[in-house]
Parts: C-alpha cells; sequence; structure tokens
C-alpha cells in the first residue's frame, strides 16, 4: 500500500509556471480571493468604457463640441463608424464578453465553494462569499439588460452549449430570487470600514432588487404594480437597516460623498489612488478645465470644458432665481459667462493635474433609493405622504424648495425631475427616461425615440458582433438590424 | 545453406583460436562480426575492424560467427588459426538482429513490422542532420527536408498523419508534432529535443538527430506498428526509432578516420524579371492602364526609380539574389579509437562538422563526443557505461526555423541600386551583420548493470542523463531593424533523467538450438522519469547604439517589450514556459516461440504521468503478435527455391494521456486587486474538462517477408489499418461562457496503407573482382481520412488571415484540405462572362466593382449569385499529405570501385505556390510603393498569361492592373496556385574507390583506405512550378521565404589503422 502511495505521490507535481485549480480553492484565503476577482472583473469592465458607469450624454442636452463620438452617441447612431475607439466609445458595442467572464467567475465561486475542504472554513463565511458572488452576478445581469434587452442566461459553471437570448423580465426575475437567497447572508455592514458600499451587503441586494422591479416594471406593463409594491418592499427593507443616512451637502461633498465609501452609499465600485487604482472612464474628465484639470485641451486656451450642458437643460433643472445647492455646489460659471464652453460641472474631482480620478463608481446611494421608494409608493397610490415626505428629505438637504404640489401624476414627475437632478451625471438618466418611457418624449429627452424605434430597441445597444459570430442563436435587436 | 569452410572435428581441450573473418564475395575484412559459443550458449567476442579475433574455446565445441546482412557460421573448433567466410545473407530475417522493447532478439522472432538501416548506409555523405539521409530508406516513414537551413529539421511521420491541431497562418501555418519517440543507446529521447527547445518554431530546434555523428552508427531500427511500439508506451505512439551506436571489439587499439571537404552550391533561385523586362513592364501597365492622367502622374512622379533611366542611380538590373547567396566549403572530420575485447572494450568517437549554409551568415557548426565502455568482470555481471557530449552552434541569419527571411527580403525591385561603399541596403545589412546565434549543448550519460541471478534470470538497471542548454542570442541593428536596435536572448535548459530497473527469464528446452524446442521468455519493468524545462527570455528594444548590446541604457519606451511571454509567463504559442513532470511506467512482456516457427509475442505497458488529469492517471498499452515462419514447415523444404516465407499479424491499442492538471482542473490568474485586496480568478483562456480522455490509437497489422533464389530476391509486404480517436481538440465556445475554449475528445482519424520493400540482385558474380549490382526498392501508400470531430461536427475551418487560404477539417475527407476557389481558366472573350439577369450587369468579384472581361479567371459561382465571394463560392480541395512514399537504390560494385545511387519519391501531394501567387497578385500595384510591395517582377515569360494578343493564354491578364486590382485575378487562395507536388529526386550518388596492395599503406600502418566522392541533393524532378516542392511547409505552402535546398559535392578519404 505504501509503495502504490509513493507512487502516485512521485506524479504529483506542480507546475511551475501555472497556477492550477488543484492548488486553488484549498482554503477560506482562496474563496475570498476568488470572490474578489468577481468585483475585480466587474471593475476591470466598468472601467473600459465611460458608457458603462456614466451613459448620461446618450439623452443628449449638452453641447458637445466637436467630439464626433459624442454626438454620434447623443445622436443614437451607434452604428456609425464616429463611434470608435478613442475615449473607449466603441466598447460596449464590440464585446460584453467580460461580462460574462464575471458572471462565470461567480458561478465557479457558488459551485466551488461548498466544496472547499477546510474545516476552519465556517458554513457561515461560505453562505457570505457566495451571497457576495450572487450580488455581483445580478448586477452584471442588471448591467447587461440594460444595455443590451434580452441577454443569454449562463448561471452553470461549466456548461458549454449555446444558449440564446432570454427575456429580460425573466432574466431579472431569475436575479431577483437569486438575490433573495443571497440577501439574508449578507452582512447589513462590514466592521471593515474600507469595505463599506464597496462590496455586497444586505442594502444593496434590496436596492438592486427595487432597481429590477422598476425597470422590470417599465417593460412589463400588465404586472406594474406587483413590480411597483415588490420595489416599494425592498426599499422599506433598506431604510429599516438603519445603516445609511443622508450627508449635509457643502463645499465638502466631492471629497465626501462622491469620493465613495460614505454613509451614504449603498453600493460603489472601488477606485482608490492610494490602491493604485484610478478611474479615466469617468464623464468628469470632460466636464472640467483648467484650474481644476491642468491638462485640459486647448480649447479657449484650456479654459473650456469638452462639453457642457446646455442652457436650456439646466433651466428646467435649476430654474433661475430657485435657490438649490446641487446647483450652486456643483457647477461654476454653468452660463458659460466668459466662454461658450466655460462651464464645469464639478461633482467628480480628480486626485493630480492628470485626468486620473479616484472617485468611487457610484452606483447606488442613499438619495437615489429615497427617490426610487418615493417614485414606486407615488405610482402605487395611496401613499402620496410618504412619498412627498421622501422627496422633501431630498429637496430640503439640498435647501431646495419644498414640494407642496399634489399626488399622482404630478408627484410621479415631480420625483423623477429629482431624481435627474439629485442623479446628475451617476450614469441614472438614460436608463431613468428608458424605463419610464419618457425617453419618447422630445421635451424631457433630445435623443427622443419613436415608439416604433422604442418597441425595436432603439434603446439598447447593438448586440456584439463578436457575440453572434460566436454563438449562432444569438439575434440581433431589430433596430441594430436595419 | 549454411556455408562451412573449416569443419574438422576434434577433442576437447581448452586452446586459442585466432584468426580472420572475410566478406565470401567481396573478401573484405568484416569488423564487429559476433562470436557465440554454440555449446555454452554464451558471447565470447567481437571481430577487430581488421577482421581479426582471438578468443579461448575448448576442442570441438561449436563456435558461431554472425554479422547483420550475412548468413551465420558455425565451426567446430579443430585448429588454431582459420578464416572464415560469410556468405552475404539471402535471408536477412534470421541473422538481423532487433532491440525490441530493450531485449535484443533475431529478426526471425519479430512479429512486428519492423525496418531495419545499416550505419555502412549512412556514411560518405556529411550532413548537417541524419534525418535527411533517412528519407526513402523505410518504407512508411516520411521523411521531408523541409529547409535547406544547416543544422534544422525537417519532418518525419511514420503511417500518416496522427494529430490535427494546426498553429500559425499563412505560410508559417504548422501542423503539430506527429514525430516518432527516438531510442538512442536505449535512453528514450524526444525526437526534436522538446517542443520548447523549438523555440516556438518547429523545425528550428537542433535536436539529438543533428548531433549525433553518422559515422558513429552502427544500426537504426524504426517500429511503425502498434506491437512493436508499444513496449515503448505511450510516447511510442508515432512510432519508434531506436539508434545503435557502435561498440568496441578489437583486443588492439583501432583507429578509424574519415574526413571530408564539401562544397555547397547555391540551388536554382526563384525566376525573376530584372531591369529593362522589369522597368518597361511597369511602366506599361502604369501608361496603359491607369483610368486617367492624373492617376498616370501620380504614379511616375512617386516612382523616379521607374522614369528616370538615364539617371545612372537608378539605372539598374540589380539581381538581388545574387548577393544573399553564397557558395561555401566545408570540411567534416571523424575519429574513432575503439578496442578490447567482451570482457571490457571501449569507444570514443570524436566529430566535428563545419556546414556553412548557401545563404549568407546562417550556417552549423558541431563538436561532439561519444565515449562508451562495456565491462564483463564475470559472466553474470555486465556494465555499461556511456558519456555522449555535443555542441551544436548555428547562425539563423535573419532566418526562423523552416524559412528564412532574408531570402524573401532578397526579391526587392531590380532597379534599385545594388549595395556599394555608399548606399546601405538595410535588408542585406542586416543579413550581412546581424547576429542571430543559436546554440545547443547536450550531454547525456547512461549506466547500465546486468547480473544474473541464476541461469537464465537477470536482473537489468539503466539508468540516463540527458541533459540540453540551448541559448539563441540576437542582434539587430538600428539601421536594420526600423532604427530600433533589437536584443533577443533566449535561454532554455532542460533535463531528462530516466531509470528502468527490469527482471527477465527465459527458458528453453533445448539450449543449443532455438530451433528445435520451446522458447519461453517473460520480461518486467518499470520505468520512471523526470523532466524539467526552465526557459528565460530577454527581449530588449531600442539601445542606445548598434555597437554594443544592451541591455545597458535601453529606452523605456519600448519596455516592457517582451511580447513573447505574457503577463503569466506563458509563450505566445502557449506553450509552457517552464514546466516539471514526472512519470512513471509499468511494463511486461511474455514471448513464446515452437522452435522459432510459431511466435507469440503479449505485452502490456501501463504509463502514468504528473500531467495527467487526478482522475485519469494511468493510461495502458496491450499488444499482441504472432507469427509464422513457414518454410520451417516440413512440407515447404521440398521447395528448394524458397529461402524463407514468413506471415506475421499484430495488434496493439496505445493510449496517450492528453488530460492535464490545467485543461482538466483550469487554472487560474491574479487579477488586479479590488479594494486593495488580492484577487484570483479563473484564467479565461481554456474551460476546464475534468471528463477528458487519453487519446487512443489502435492499429491491425498483417505482413509477410519472402526470400527467393539464394538471396537474388527479397520482399517485404505490410498493410496496416490504424486508427486514432478520442483526439483532443480546440473547442471554441460562445462568448457567454465567459471561455475561450475547452479542450474536449472527438477528433478521430483512420489512416491504411500498403507498404513494400523489394531488395534483388540482378548481376551476382561469382568472382570476388565481378560486376555486382543490387537494387533496393521500397514504396509506401497511405490514406489518411478524418472520420470525427468532436461535437459531432462534420466540418471545422480554421480561418487564415494571411491568404485566406483557409484549412478545413472534413469528415470523409483526407484529414486536412484546402479551402479555395476554383479556377476553371480564362474568359476567352467578355461575352463569356455570365450576366445577371436581374441587373444586367456581368459577374464580378465580391465587393470589387470591376465586373469580369476578357482575360479574367474563370471561378466557380457556386450558388449562381453573380458575384464570387469567400463566404459561398470557395471549395474544399487538396491534400497537403502525400499518399506514395519510397525510395530506391542502386548499388554496383566493380573491382575496387563501387558506385551508389540513391532516389526517393513522393507522389500525390497539393502544394500551394505562394512564393508565385505573392508575387503576381502584387502586380496589382505596378509602382514600387508601401513597404510590402517592393517586390521584384515574376519571370512573366515562363507563364502563359492572357492578353490581348494572346487570347488563348491560361493564367488571367495581369497588366491591366486597375481592372484586375478590382477583379483580384491573381488572389493567391484560388486552384489556379494549387498544384501536384509529386516529385522524383536523386538524393545522392557516390563514388568510391578502395585502395588495396599499395606498399605506402603497410609503410604507414594503414589497414583500410578509400577516397569517395559524394553528390548530395543532386536534382528533384517534378511538374511543379516553383524551384523545389519538397522545401515547402509541412502542411504544402511554398514560401517565398523558404530555404532552398543546397547541392553539395565532397570529396573525402577513410582510413583505418
Amino acid at each position: 500500500m505504501g509503495f502504490m502511495a509513493s507512487c502516485t505521490k512521485f506524479l504529483e507535481v506542480k507546475p511551475i509556471d501555472k497556477f492550477s485549480g488543484e492548488e486553488f480553492w484549498r482554503n477560506q484565503e482562496d474563496a475570498e480571493k476568488a470572490v474578489n476577482s468577481c468585483y475585480a472583473l466587474l471593475y476591470q469592465k466598468m472601467n473600459a468604457s465611460p458608457l458603462y458607469n456614466s451613459p448620461d450624454i446618450r439623452p443628449g442636452n449638452w453641447n458637445l463640441g466637436v467630439k464626433k463620438n459624442f454626438i454620434v452617441f447623443a445622436a443614437n447612431d451607434l452604428n456609425s463608424p464616429d463611434l470608435n475607439y478613442q475615449d473607449a466609445f466603441a466598447d460596449p458595442r464590440s464585446s460584453w464578453k467580460t461580462f460574462y467572464e464575471c458572471i462565470a467567475a461567480c458561478n465557479l465561486c457558488i459551485s466551488r465553494i461548498p466544496e472547499v475542504e477546510d474545516g476552519a472554513f465556517s458554513q457561515e463565511a461560505r453562505n457570505t462569499l457566495i451571497a457576495e458572488a450572487r450580488f455581483v452576478r445580478s448586477f452584471v445581469y442588471f448591467e447587461l439588460v440594460r444595455l443590451y434587452g434580452d441577454v443569454p442566461l449562463h448561471n452553470d459553471a461549466y456548461a458549454t452549449q449555446n444558449v440564446p437570448r432570454t427575456s429580460q423580465v425573466q432574466v431579472l426575475d431569475t436575479c431577483i430570487e437569486d438575490l433573495k437567497l443571497a440577501a439574508p447572508n449578507l452582512p447589513a455592514a462590514y466592521a471593515d470600514p474600507t469595505n463599506r458600499a464597496v462590496k455586497a451587503t444586505k442594502g444593496a441586494a434590496y436596492t438592486l432588487i427595487a432597481n429590477m422591479n422598476m425597470w422590470q416594471a417599465g417593460f412589463d406593463k400588465a404586472n406594474e404594480k406587483k413590480y411597483w409594491e415588490n420595489a416599494a418592499q425592498a426599499t422599506k427593507k433598506v431604510m429599516d437597516l438603519n445603516v445609511y443616512k443622508l450627508l449635509p451637502y457643502d463645499e465638502t461633498i466631492s471629497t465626501t460623498l462622491f469620493k465613495g465609501r460614505s454613509e451614504e452609499g449603498i453600493f460603489e465600485i472601488s477606485m482608490n489612488a492610494n490602491y493604485g487604482n484610478t478611474a479615466t472612464r469617468i464623464i468628469a474628465q470632460w466636464t472640467l478645465h483648467r484650474p481644476i484639470l491642468p491638462t485640459s485641451t486647448t480649447l479657449y486656451g484650456g479654459l473650456g470644458s469638452e462639453i457642457v450642458y446646455t442652457r436650456e437643460f439646466l433651466d428646467k433643472l435649476f430654474p433661475p432665481g430657485q435657490s438649490d445647492l446641487r446647483f450652486t455646489l456643483w457647477f461654476d460659471d454653468p452660463y458659460c459667462t466668459l466662454n461658450p464652453q466655460s462651464a464645469m460641472f464639478k461633482k467628480f474631482m480628480p486626485i493630480d493635474g492628470e485626468r486620473n480620478f479616484d472617485n468611487n463608481y457610484i452606483i447606488f446611494r442613499y438619495a437615489g433609493l429615497l427617490l426610487l421608494r418615493a417614485e414606486a409608493l407615488a405610482r402605487l397610490g395611496g401613499h402620496d405622504k410618504e412619498a412627498i415626505d421622501l422627496l422633501n428629505m431630498i429637496r430640503d438637504r439640498a435647501e431646495a424648495q419644498t414640494y407642496n404640489g399634489s399626488g399622482g401624476p404630478a408627484l410621479v414627475d415631480a420625483i423623477f425631475l429629482e431624481r435627474e437632478k439629485e442623479l446628475l451625471c451617476e450614469g441614472h438618466r438614460w436608463y431613468d427616461l428608458v424605463r419610464t418611457g419618457k425617453v419618447l418624449d422630445a421635451s424631457e429627452c433630445e435623443n427622443h425615440l419613436t415608439k416604433a424605434d422604442f418597441d425595436q430597441g432603439a434603446w439598447t445597444w447593438p448586440i456584439p458582433a463578436s457575440a453572434i459570430n460566436s454563438n449562432p442563436m444569438i439575434t440581433q435587436n431589430l433596430y441594430w438590424n436595419k | 545453406m549454411l556455408m562451412c569452410c573449416s569443419q574438422i572435428y576434434a577433442q576437447s581441450s581448452e586452446m586459442e583460436l585466432s584468426g580472420t573473418v572475410l566478406d565470401a564475395e567481396k573478401h573484405e575484412v568484416l569488423g564487429g562480426v559476433s562470436i557465440v559459443n554454440v555449446t555454452t550458449q554464451k558471447t565470447i567476442g567481437l571481430t577487430t575492424d581488421k577482421g581479426a579475433f582471438n578468443i579461448k574455446v575448448n576442442k570441438g565445441e561449436k563456435i558461431r560467427f554472425s554479422y547483420i546482412g550475412f548468413m551465420d557460421n558455425i565451426i567446430i573448433v579443430d585448429k588454431e588459426n582459420v578464416t572464415v567466410l560469410l556468405q552475404p545473407s539471402s535471408n536477412a530475417l534470421k541473422n538481423d538482429v532487433v532491440v525490441v522493447g530493450y531485449q535484443t532478439r533475431t529478426k526471425e522472432t519479430v512479429t512486428g513490422a519492423v525496418s531495419i538501416i545499416s550505419g555502412k548506409d549512412l556514411q560518405d555523405v556529411p550532413v548537417a542532420n541524419v534525418e535527411q539521409l533517412l528519407q526513402g530508406k523505410v518504407a512508411g516513414m516520411n521523411v521531408q527536408n523541409l529547409t535547406g537551413a544547416p543544422g534544422f529539421s525537417g519532418s518525419v511521420s511514420i503511417r500518416g498523419i496522427s494529430q490535427l491541431s494546426i498553429s500559425g497562418s499563412g505560410d508559417q501555418a504548422q501542423l503539430a508534432s506527429n514525430n516518432p519517440l527516438l531510442v538512442i543507446d536505449n535512453v528514450p529521447i524526444d525526437y526534436d529535443g522538446g517542443v520548447t527547445q523549438s523555440m516556438l518554431q518547429p523545425g528550428a530546434a537542433t535536436g539529438p538527430l543533428a548531433l549525433i555523428p553518422p559515422e558513429d552508427i552502427q544500426s537504426i531500427e524504426v517500429f511503425k506498428d502498434a506491437q512493436a511500439a508499444s513496449l515503448y508506451g505511450s510516447r511510442g505512439a508515432n512510432g519508434v526509432i531506436v539508434i545503435t551506436t557502435k561498440q568496441g571489439n578489437s583486443p588492439t587499439p583501432v583507429i578509424n578516420l574519415n574526413s571530408s571537404v564539401f562544397v555547397n552550391l547555391p540551388p536554382q533561385l526563384r525566376p525573376t524579371w530584372g531591369g529593362n523586362l522589369e522597368r518597361d513592364y511597369r511602366l506599361y501597365s502604369i501608361l496603359n492602364y491607369s483610368r486617367d492622367e492624373q492617376t498616370v502622374r501620380e504614379l511616375l512622379d512617386s516612382y523616379q526609380f521607374l522614369t528616370d533611366s538615364l539617371n545612372p542611380f537608378y539605372n539598374n538590373s540589380t539581381d538581388w539574389q545574387s548577393y544573399f547567396y553564397q557558395t561555401t566549403v566545408n570540411t567534416n572530420h571523424n575519429v574513432q579509437i575503439s578496442g578490447g575485447n567482451p570482457k571490457l572494450n571501449y569507444k570514443t568517437n570524436l566529430a566535428y562538422q563545419l556546414n556553412q549554409g548557401v545563404l549568407k551568415n546562417t550556417g552549423f557548426e558541431k563538436y561532439s563526443l561519444n565515449m562508451q565502455l562495456n565491462f564483463m568482470p564475470t559472466e553474470k555481471l555486465r556494465v555499461g557505461a556511456q558519456l555522449f557530449g555535443a555542441l551544436g552552434q548555428k547562425q539563423r541569419g535573419n532566418g526562423g526555423g523552416l524559412t528564412n527571411n532574408g531570402a524573401g527580403d532578397a526579391f526587392t525591385s531590380s532597379l534599385y541600386p545594388s549595395p556599394s561603399h555608399f548606399i546601405g541596403i538595410p535588408r542585406l545589412e542586416g543579413y550581412e551583420n546581424n547576429t542571430d546565434d543559436n546554440s545547443t549543448i547536450n550531454l547525456r550519460a547512461y549506466l547500465k548493470v546486468d547480473y544474473e541471478i541464476i541461469h537464465n534470470l537477470r536482473l537489468s538497471s539503466t539508468t540516463s542523463y540527458d541533459y540540453y542548454t540551448d541559448t539563441r542570442d540576437q542582434f539587430k541593428q538600428a539601421f536594420t531593424n526600423n532604427n530600433q536596435t533589437m536584443m533577443y536572448g533566449y535561454i532554455g535548459r532542460r533535463d531528462e533523467l530516466n531509470s528502468r530497473n527490469g527482471i527477465n527469464y527465459s527458458y528453453n528446452t533445448d539450449p543449443e538450438d532455438m530451433s528445435n524446442g520451446h522458447n519461453f521468455y517473460i520480461s518486467a519493468y518499470n520505468e520512471a522519469n523526470i523532466r524539467t524545462n526552465n526557459i528565460h527570455i530577454r527581449d530588449v528594444r531600442n539601445g542606445p547604439s548598434d555597437f554594443y548590446w544592451g541591455p545597458r541604457g535601453y529606452s523605456p519606451r519600448f519596455y516592457p517589450g517582451n511580447h513573447y511571454n505574457d503577463a503569466n509567463g506563458v509563450n505566445d504559442n502557449g506553450t509552457h514556459a517552464s514546466m516539471i513532470y514526472h512519470a512513471l511506467s509499468w511494463a511486461g512482456v511474455f514471448s513464446y516461440n515452437y522452435k522459432t516457427k510459431y511466435v507469440a509475442d503479449l505485452s502490456y505497458r501501463m504509463d502514468g504521468n504528473s500531467d495527467a488529469g487526478v482522475n485519469k492517471r494511468y493510461s495502458s498499452n496491450p499488444a499482441i503478435g504472432l507469427r509464422w515462419n513457414i518454410e520451417k514447415e516440413p512440407w515447404m523444404q521440398k521447395m528448394e527455391w524458397l529461402d524463407y516465407g514468413s506471415l506475421r499479424a499484430t495488434y496493439g491499442i496505445n493510449n496517450r494521456s492528453t488530460a492535464t492538471v490545467l485543461n482538466t482542473l483550469g487554472f487560474y490568474q491574479i487579477y488586479a486587486d479590488y479594494n486593495n485586496q488580492p484577487a484570483i480568478g479563473p484564467d479565461f483562456s481554456i474551460l476546464p474538462n475534468p471528463y477528458l480522455e487519453p487519446e487512443k490509437s489502435y492499429q491491425f497489422d498483417v505482413g509477410g517477408d519472402v526470400g527467393i533464389l539464394d538471396g537474388r530476391i527479397t520482399l517485404s509486404y505490410d498493410t496496416y489499418y490504424k486508427k486514432s480517436y478520442n483526439i483532443v481538440r480546440d473547442f471554441y465556445l460562445p462568448d457567454i461562457t465567459g471561455y475561450n475554449k475547452v479542450q474536449v475528445n472527438g477528433g478521430s482519424l483512420v489512416n491504411y496503407g500498403h507498404e513494400l520493400v523489394l531488395n534483388f540482385r540482378p548481376f551476382v558474380s561469382k568472382t570476388l573482382e565481378g560486376f555486382q549490382w543490387s537494387i533496393s526498392l521500397n514504396g509506401a501508400m497511405n490514406h489518411g481520412i478524418l472520420t470525427g470531430l468532436p461535437g459531432d461536427l462534420t466540418l471545422y475551418r480554421q480561418y487564415d488571415d494571411t491568404y485566406h487560404q483557409d484549412f478545413i477539417l472534413q469528415v470523409g475527407r483526407n484529414p486536412i484540405s484546402n479551402y479555395l476557389y476554383q479556377f476553371n481558366g480564362v474568359y476567352q472573350n467578355t461575352a463569356d462572362v455570365p450576366v445577371d439577369p436581374v441587373t444586367g450587369k456581368r459577374a464580378r468579384w465580391q465587393t470589387g466593382i470591376q465586373y469580369f472581361q476578357a482575360g479574367d479567371p474563370i471561378w466557380k459561382d457556386v450558388n449562381g449569385d453573380y458575384v464570387i465571394s469567400a463566404g459561398d463560392d470557395k471549395f474544399i480541395v487538396g491534400n497537403p499529405d502525400p499518399i506514395f512514399t519510397g525510395g530506391i537504390s542502386n548499388t554496383f560494385s566493380y573491382k575496387n570501385f563501387s558506385l551508389n545511387i540513391y532516389m526517393s519519391y513522393l507522389a500525390d501531394r497539393t502544394l500551394l505556390n505562394n512564393a508565385m501567387a505573392k508575387r503576381l497578385f502584387d502586380l496589382r500595384y505596378p509602382g514600387l510603393d508601401a513597404d510590402d510591395l517592393m517586390g521584384n517582377l515574376y519571370n512573366l515569360g515562363l507563364l502563359d498569361i492572357w492578353s490581348v494578343t494572346n487570347p488563348g493564354g491560361t493564367y488571367p491578364g495581369i497588366v491591366d492592373y486597375y481592372h484586375s486590382r478590382g477583379t483580384a485575378s491573381y488572389l493567391p487562395d484560388q486552384t489556379l496556385f494549387s498544384e501536384d507536388g509529386s516529385y522524383f529526386k536523386i538524393n545522392q550518388i557516390t563514388l568510391s574507390y578502395r585502395f588495396q596492395g599499395f606498399r605506402f599503406m603497410k609503410k604507414t600502418g594503414l589497414h583500410a583506405l578509400s577516397a569517395y566522392t559524394t553528390l548530395y541533393n543532386v536534382g528533384i524532378f517534378s511538374g511543379y512550378s516553383g524551384p523545389n516542392p519538397e522545401t515547402v511547409s509541412r502542411l504544402g505552402r511554398d514560401d517565398i521565404n523558404g530555404y532552398p535546398a543546397a547541392l553539395s559535392f565532397t570529396v573525402g578519404l577513410r582510413a583505418q589503422f
């Protein structure tokens, strides 16, 4: 016996140039690193193109200067050759593989972590890690759905077969079930403050559920009430956690709230210059100029931003004469009095003379969640009081005029406008326009779509050719087939 | 049939017997004849190189003399001095000795398909690589000398291809290795010195066969079937080549010298139009076929080379090829000192060869020393030790493995001024001044101990160690490399420790005569193998000066510049950068024969290795072989014309483990930290497949051997059916899996064929001095058929992004085919072009706006849409693997002269003449523009090209460049360039003269002296349009950068002191 054992031992050799699956999945530490790789892949993709964290150019309402790729993007001409690798604008069109790599990494964690043979690895710790993987996977699907509409579901770590696209409502249903499994196992908050908001929590899971439901409501109109109810329940659960609060708006807001990891943050992609990672894929790199961004272009001698909001749009959000801290804190020379591009949008600040930003990518924060709850309640009806209270929480913080209008559609519209204001350039406006159908409305959205185009998927991105080539069951979105 | 010269009976008492052994026909002395005491069944000696022997025997004992290629002679000891004559064998079976699975036995009891090449057939021609001499010598072993670059290797495959993976594209596309296992003096060795040693380019390795001097080779055996190869385990799946080097065997030291001088001559070069012919053509094309005057002006303004013919600076007709090629004079020396007796013998072989290539700055220089000592202190104990050391230094010029870039770069327009003191030509200068040296040091040692515990029960142990260091030092001056110096350093260290321990027992009911009783042999052994490989690469760009090599002071701008390794240390072709490998094997053999008439072999071997997945550590290789020697049947004795006749049949299964820790368990990589916490996640290049099975093959072989009319004619025939299945293929995955591919079983292919070896002697002179002629002829036919692809696919198309000559793997066809437009001639008239009834326009090519007209190629329009497009109008055609291969050898001798003419042939193989296609296709731009279009002009006079004045031309019109650009008339992916690559080649002609009876020989102590002259690579005859149908890629692409094979002329002397 000993002889055979020694023979077997002789044949066990570690590869010296690769890290094989044989040496991985041995203990809790491996599992933690693997879950970190899920986040790392998400980070990698979200940082691959500005269009993932801030698609806020797509609705238009900007003065885009000479930037051709921005112009075609804001004209919804997504197959245009002008939409190219400059500023990584073609990334969503060229490949979605990294999203699916992230899903595959999550799948692998979910299937391997229960099998790790390590007595010291508690069931609780396993459950938490698995729940984190489930959260990341669901979040990736949510991104995919909002980008491409129907997408293939691929939740088996070892499946290799081609699968067709699944309807987006069904994809999100699957994800919500997944998140409901995950949420109880996730911590409400992390003991280590460095993990605040940048890793999955109960709050993040319920916020994602709420956002998914609100999205579904826009596409499954027959059941919209159910989704609003679900969203209201999910947002309530977040509030009941008593973990989050609204930070006061003052001059420091860019280095507290928008730096990330604040008490208001629910889910953010970690970005920190001290950790060696900074974001260059952020909308603020084009909205700033000297002296904040010394390396800004020579536009007006370095005194012009490459893109600025149009005056009409600003007036709609922040009517002249009405006070709003968001307007005064975030904008410098909003009306371009010095030169036609002299306005600056200052929500996010770079850390050095380069276009390197170390703000977390803020995905969900408490203010957004409160407004989402307000919207769900307003749409459901019968909860106007609470909805108005929530809306006024946000407005009060910004020292803006209290809402004292009626409930019903007026309230829904007011909440929508408030989301536009509060979450400006945080990557929500286009998706809010799409899910509420306001993208069809020329007064709400410069790049508005016709109903027919919308139904054919004009709001989506073209499915990447690489995805279609590698899987014949994938069909192109009708609108982009033209 | 045995001829005994001295048969005198006498009484038994110990005495010394001495004498000489001679070839009964030629009366030459025979060295290395083994002497066996039949009475005691012991080997008692070998003759010296002078043919002498001196042994201790008892009177009346039977002594057997035997030698490869000769019949045994048994004498009964009587007097003290005898001359023994050995008759050339008419029955090679009985006497040829074969080492099968490390066991020595006579060929008549071997059940498998084995071919033997005597070391004598490998003499007199100083090649850089012994592999070159094996071409055409073994039926069913296809050796192609794909390159003329000295020290590089070509391709070898036994019984067709057994792999389906193709890497690279265009002319550089390469098939996965089908190499057999090499066993040199009982040490198993990777044929090409390991995959990684090839430095990412197939054929680049200085493998063991390039380092071993042919003069040192005693014999080479090639095992082709599964039974013979099964004892070597998984590594023998593609066949086994066993090489035995010479041993010492003379009581007084013998010195053998072989020295030669040889000249390498540049071969036929590619046909070219230069000077006025080139200028006139280009000008004519521009002036007459541009679409408007502005284009003409722009083109003419851009190319002063063309227009300013009165300017002496531009008035050239430079034959670029002549600047790159050279004639070289080289030498080859080999000294062998040997001596001893069966109890203690030694051999030392020292070799040197300088072999400079016909392309400048290329060549191979090698040194080797092979020392062997055999010691038999007692009858029971035998000890053998060997130490082999070699250094091979290769200059690669500007080139790679099978191709040499410089040769292609020579194809610059002839109008450019030739190099002079004032004009530097980067390509040429790079050729002369750049360094690309590749040296290999090989050390190999073994120790073998064999002990007889009790009678016929032996224990044996062999340990060998094989070590390689490969280095490649490359430095390119900035002038020759886009104004950026380049330094590339490669160091690879590879070693293999192999240990084999076993026990064997033989039992014969009649020990005196095996042909009279039951004979048993049983053996069991185990083999352990440890291999390691370490590779380090440095790649530094943009150094500060052309005069010292980096890395000091390199510019950080291009750093990190090492594109050969990715972040994970993986070479960009996917091979392991470094590795450790362990293997363990268990084998058992049972062999039985009755009166050497009925023979049965059973064997089983289990192989396990550390690369194999956790679930399938071991793979098994069982085999069975049967043989019936018919001539030993009593009822056959009447047929006196029959020397021998036998039937053989074998069956074996070979399992080659392909599952690795990596492809079954996946591997992991480090990702950028997330939130300052380390992240390790899956590497998405490959999805783990825990269910991977070993690649398997089974093979039937049925054969027979016949010898008739006292050796006038011998014939050997084999037919086989080999199925390889479970072949691992990369299966590309939809991107939603996240992974690129998974490796799965499922490829399968069948090779079947016939092999025939025929020897006959039209003239057999009775006198020693008379005229002798012997012919040896062999041929093999192999058909390969792809029978399956994974995932039930029936077709796999491997996209080729260089020339769009995609590879097709289609079930039911030959395993690899091309995918081309079918060229059906040239439109004689514009009216012949089909017209699309819908649009009223003539047919066209893809998106081209030029419609076909007279002089354009007629391509078959498969889908009938009047548009020839890559998507739907291509055909699966061709087969890059030859159907027929073989060789013919003629030996004439008369008095002291002997003449050998050696030829080989290949038939039924498809080649794509890309060298021609590229140069013709480039003519769609008649100017001398952009980098890759500076080519010179093909000799258009050689082609029957359509033109208005030659409306019957069989090649499409070309001079109307604007039009043919639109119709892509000469695109390379069409059957116009697909040709039959059959050839008949005269490999070698050797004339030698043996000095005999001269007085100076006695004075100087010369025992033997011969002079010889050899022509090697004499000529190749083929219908192929390129210069040489052999120097093409393994997949049949004739690369314009291919290194041509050189004719060499040798004068040499062989002497023995």
